[in-house]
C-alpha cells in the first residue's frame, strides 16, 4: 500500500530560496570584484605607485576583469540555453 | 474568414502590446545609465534597442508557456486573447503617462484573466497558478534586489573608499555600460518571449498551427522588431522617474543595481520562477540608495509606485473583463474593431495630454532635478512649520 502523494505546495518555496542564494553569492560577488578591479586601477594610476605595486594591481585588475568576464559568459550561456 | 480577420487582429494587438512593453520597461535596464551620464540619454536608448533586439533571438524555449497555470488553456479563444491585450495596453499607457514603472508581464496576464473571468467564469482561472507563478515572486523578488543591491553598493563604497574620484567614476560608468547591456538582452528574451508566446496561442486557437508547435520565425522576427522599436522610442516619463526620482544614483550604485537586477532576473529565469524585470529593477535602485552613507530615498514616491504595483493586476483585469463585454455586445467580429477603436482613440487622447508636460532625451534628467528640488523645498517648509508649531 502507497502512502498517498504530498500535495504539491502553492508556492515554490525551494526555487525562491535558491534565486535568493545564487544572486547574493553572483550579485554581490560581481560588484565585489569590479570594485577590487577600480580601486586597483586607482592605484595604478596613482603618482609616485613604484614598480612592484603597478605590477601587483595589474595583476589583481587583470584577474578579477577575467572572472567578471566568465560571469558574463555564464550569464549569456544561461540566456541561451534555458 | 472571420477567424483569419480576428487572428489578424489580434497579432497586431499583440505587437503593439510589445511595442508598448518596449518603451514602458526602456527604463529597467538604462534608467541607471542616463542618470549617472555613463551614456547619452539617446545612444543608451539606441544601444538597449538594439540589445532586445538581440535578446529577442537568442532562446525560444519559454515562448509557448506565457498562459499556463495561469488560464485553463482549453477554453481560451481569440476575442479572450484580443480583450486581454487591450487590457494590458490601456493599463501600461495610463501608467507610462504617470511616469510609474509597472510591470507589462502582470499587465498581460491581469488583461487576460480578466477576458477569461468575463468568457468562462472565475473556474477558467488557475487561482493557484496566480499565488505561486505570479504573486509570490512579484513580492519576493524587489525585495530580494533591494536587499542584494544594498548590501552590493554599502560593500563597493568601502572597497573604493581610498580610490580617487575620477577613476572610480569613470571605472563605474564604464562597468555600467556592461551591466546594462546584459540587462536589456535579458529583458528582450525574456519579454518578447511573452508576446511570442500570445500570438502562438492564437496560432494554435485559430487550427493554424498545430498543439505543441514550435513559434514560427515569422512570429520571433515581428515581436523582436517590435520590442527593439519600443525600446528605441523610449519611455522617457519611467526614465526620468527611475534615475532620478527613487534617488540621486552615483555611478557606484547605478553599477551595483543594474548588476543585481541582472543576476536577479537571470538566476530566476534559469530556475524557473517567472517575474517582473520592471519590480526587480526598482528594488535594485532602492536598495542602492538604501546601501548609501545617507540611506537616501524617496520612499514617499516609493510607496505610490507600489500602490500602482498593487493595483496592475485588478485594473489590467477590469480593464480585460470590460473590454471582453464589449466585444461580446457588439458581436466578435465587429466588436474587436470598435474596443480596437476605443483603444486606439484612448492612446491618442494620453498621447496628446502627455505633450503638454514633455519628457524627452534632453530633458529627462533636467527635469526631474527641479521636480526634486521643488519636492526638497517643500518637505524642508513643512519641518519649519512643524518646528514652529511645537
Amino acid at each position: 500500500m502507497t502512502p498517498p502523494a504530498a500535495p504539491t505546495p502553492l508556492i515554490d518555496w525551494h526555487a525562491l530560496g535558491q534565486v535568493l542564494l545564487t544572486s547574493v553569492v553572483l550579485g554581490v560577488g560581481v560588484v565585489v570584484l569590479f570594485s577590487v578591479c577600480v580601486f586597483s586601477l586607482s592605484q595604478f594610476r596613482r603618482v609616485g605607485a613604484t614598480i612592484a605595486v603597478r605590477a601587483t594591481n595589474a595583476v589583481v585588475m587583470t584577474a578579477t576583469l577575467a572572472a567578471i568576464a566568465a560571469s558574463v559568459v555564464w550569464g549569456l550561456y544561461i540566456i541561451v540555453h534555458k | 474568414m472571420h477567424n483569419s480577420f480576428l487572428l489578424a487582429l489580434v497579432i497586431l494587438v499583440a505587437l503593439v502590446f510589445d511595442f508598448t512593453n518596449g518603451f514602458h520597461d526602456t527604463a529597467n535596464a538604462v534608467a541607471p545609465t542616463v542618470a549617472t551620464g555613463a551614456l547619452k540619454p539617446r545612444m543608451a536608448v539606441i544601444l538597449s534597442s538594439c540589445l532586445n533586439l538581440v535578446g529577442a533571438f537568442l532562446s525560444l524555449k519559454v515562448a509557448a508557456t506565457v498562459a499556463s497555470g495561469i488560464v485553463q488553456q482549453g477554453q481560451i479563444i481569440l476575442p479572450v486573447v484580443f480583450a486581454g491585450l487591450i487590457g494590458a495596453i490601456a493599463w501600461n499607457i495610463t501608467t507610462w503617462y504617470f511616469g510609474i514603472p509597472s510591470s507589462s508581464s502582470h499587465a498581460l496576464i491581469g488583461g487576460v484573466v480578466g477576458a477569461m473571468m468575463a468568457h468562462a467564469g472565475g473556474s477558467a482561472v488557475i487561482w493557484g497558478g496566480i499565488t505561486g507563478k505570479v504573486l509570490a515572486p512579484s513580492i519576493a523578488a524587489p525585495i530580494f534586489a533591494l536587499l542584494i543591491a544594498a548590501l552590493a553598493t554599502t560593500i563597493s563604497r568601502h572597497l573604493t573608499a581610498k580610490s580617487d574620484n575620477t577613476t572610480k567614476s569613470w571605472g563605474m560608468r564604464v562597468g555600467q555600460i556592461g551591466s546594462s547591456s546584459l540587462l536589456s538582452i535579458a529583458h528582450g528574451t525574456n519579454d518578447a518571449q511573452k508576446t511570442m508566446g500570445v500570438i502562438t496561442l492564437a496560432l494554435v486557437a485559430n487550427g493554424t498551427l498545430g498543439a505543441n508547435s514550435a513559434t514560427p520565425k515569422w512570429v520571433v522576427l515581428l515581436c523582436g522588431i517590435a520590442i527593439a522599436l519600443g525600446t528605441f522610442i523610449g519611455g522617457w516619463r519611467i526614465i526620468r522617474t527611475m534615475g532620478q526620482g527613487f534617488t540621486k544614483l552615483s555611478p557606484t550604485q547605478g553599477f551595483a543595481s543594474q548588476v543585481t537586477s541582472s543576476v536577479v532576473i537571470l538566476s530566476s529565469s534559469h530556475l524557473g520562477m517567472p517575474l517582473s524585470t520592471t519590480y526587480v529593477a526598482t528594488g535594485s535602485i532602492l536598495g542602492s540608495g538604501v546601501g548609501t552613507r545617507k540611506r537616501s530615498v524617496h520612499w514617499s514616491l516609493a510607496g505610490r509606485v507600489g500602490v500602482a504595483w498593487l493595483l496592475t493586476l485588478p485594473c489590467a483585469a477590469v480593464f480585460g473583463a470590460a473590454s471582453f463585454y464589449g466585444e461580446r455586445l457588439f458581436g466578435y467580429t465587429v466588436g474587436v474593431l470598435v474596443m480596437g477603436a476605443l483603444l486606439a482613440i484612448y492612446c491618442v487622447i494620453i498621447f496628446a495630454r502627455s505633450r503638454r508636460d514633455q519628457i524627452h532625451a534632453g530633458n529627462v534628467n533636467d527635469h526631474w532635478g527641479e521636480h526634486l528640488e521643488a519636492f526638497e523645498k517643500s518637505a524642508k517648509t513643512a519641518e519649519l512649520v512643524t518646528a514652529g508649531k511645537s
